[in-house]
């Protein structure tokens, strides 16, 4: 259990996926523009993550091993992650089109999210139990989650301010980036 | 083989799990399919005014949520175009100029009480009878110039609405120097707002509703250093907000005219066809 635990807290703050391994950096920056398309983006993000780690780690180990054919890993998980976000994005469209016309382009886009296949591929590298695999997404969900909403609540606060012309947008939360990876690169002392 | 045979049971089976999805979750879709247009029209201006080439805002609406262009609301301005780019997630690429408040006023001595413009105001805006002076009720007009062209003396007039809250001219010495964010005036307020954060509200052109509590005792003003006249820039504040409750409370209420009016001319035309059938029902009385 304490180990179960201690991957939920490493995926989700000392290797978070976002700030210190740099994956999915692209929902990251691009849905960040405000608290209320950031929340919604991790759920569905976190959603995405725990269910293709499922779905890939039974179709790994009942198929690809079973019939040794391990070579077809990346294709067959770009397959299972592909379709979870299609779910995804029909369940969001039916239970609330405003929030789908909100997300726009970038809830299709979780299919491209690198961190989806990144945790998956770690999982059937690592070897990791179907627990183990379960809280690694879930983490890694979790510190998606909490790298772009914090990000998003500090990107609201900036375009209030008095931002000198030429660092105004992109540049300056580009720089906020870099500082909150600064910021989470400090866990590190977590694992002693 | 096995290679094509694990893959293509992999796509297989996610297909059919999709497409039960699919059926399963296609009657809430219909079941919300208006919410988006119920979103973008509590955006849009509700000047009925039809320049979009819609019949009205809620039929702009319903063609903005299939695909049409966010620029076409020429007295939404660029406010509109902004409120409708974050609602909807996508740009709108277009430069669009500020909108003129506007209001119709018929000319008395060359109104020949045709009666004419009343039928053409989307918001039953105009009072009268026919043969009768007709006069424009200002507080419902939205200055939509639909009732412009439906006059054949031309005898409607625009005029730039005078009653108008608008944004007082700044403060004199406004920003003598710039805010250093010193923050010697969050303690200094009696009533705890942040005066800095409403003065970089004030000067990023930003809604703050908190100012409304400010009672404008100065202290602030006499706190800062820099020598901002904190205390004028929160009137302003204070006067911009009124104007924007303003305009949502006008827009407001040309949605209830508008409603009403259609509501209105759907009944008579019931009625008008019950009529009709109930005389072509009875015998004739020549017969």
């Amino acid at each position: 259990m304490t180990e179960l635990l201690l991957i939920l807290l490493s995926a989700a703050l000392v290797n978070n996926f976002v700030l210190v391994q740099f994956l999915g950096l692209c929902p990251f920056v691009g849905s960040s523009g405000r608290v209320e398309t950031a929340v919604p983006m991790t759920l569905a993000t976190m959603f995405v993550l725990t269910v293709a780690a499922l779905g890939t780690y039974l179709v790994n180990r009942y198929l690809l091993v079973a019939f040794e054919v391990e070579y077809l890993r990346i294709i067959a998980f770009i397959v299972i992650i592909a379709a979870t976000v299609q779910f995804t994005e029909m369940f969001v469209r039916a239970a609330s089109p405003v929030l789908h016309r909100m997300l726009g382009i970038y809830l299709p886009l979780i299919t491209t999210n690198c961190a989806v296949l990144g945790v998956t591929l770690i999982a059937v590298g690592e070897g990791l139990s179907l627990a183990r695999t379960l809280f690694l997404a879930i983490g890694a969900g979790l510190g998606f989650g909490i790298a772009i909403v914090a990000f998003a609540a500090l990107r609201e606060r900036i375009t209030d301010d008095a931002v000198p012309e030429p660092f105004r947008g992109p540049p300056l939360a580009l720089v906020t980036v870099g500082f909150m990876a600064l910021a989470f690169y400090g866990f590190k002392g977590l694992g002693g | 083989m096995i290679a094509a045979l694990v893959l293509g049971g992999i796509g297989l089976a996610a297909a059919v799990m999709l497409s039960v999805a699919r059926r399963a979750l296609a009657g809430t879709e219909d079941a919300n399919a208006d919410a988006v247009v119920v979103a973008i029209d509590a955006v849009l201006p509700q000047s009925q005014c039809a320049q979009c080439g819609y019949p009205g805002c809620r039929p702009y609406a319903e063609a903005v949520a299939e695909g049409e262009r966010l620029d076409l609301c020429p007295p939404g301005g660029s406010r509109v175009v902004a409120a409708l780019e974050e609602l909807l997630g996508r740009d709108a690429n277009a430069e669009v100029s500020e909108p003129f408040d506007a209001l119709a006023r018929i000319v008395e001595a060359d109104c020949i009480g045709c009666a004419l413009c009343i039928d053409a105001c989307p918001v039953d805006a105009i009072a009268g009878a026919s043969k009768y002076l007709h006069a424009v009720i200002p507080e419902r007009c939205t200055g939509c110039e639909l009732c412009i062209p439906a006059c054949p003396v031309d005898c409607i007039e625009l005029l730039a609405r005078s009653d108008e809250v608008a944004d007082l001219p700044p403060p004199a010495n406004a920003s003598a120097l710039a805010c250093i964010g010193c923050g010697r005036c969050e303690p200094a307020c009696p009533v705890e707002l942040q005066p800095e954060v409403l003065h970089v509200a004030f000067e990023t052109g930003a809604t703050d509703t908190s100012v409304i509590d400010c009672i404008e005792c100065t202290a602030c003003t006499r706190s800062c250093p820099s020598g901002i006249d904190l205390v004028a820039e929160f009137g302003a504040l204070k006067h911009r907000i009124q104007g924007e409750r303003e305009t949502n409370r006008r827009s407001e209420a040309a949605r209830r005219h508008s409603d009403a009016r259609s509501e209105r001319l759907a009944r008579l035309a019931r009625e008008q066809e019950a009529h009709r059938a109930k005389r072509l029902r009875a015998p004739h009385q020549w017969q």
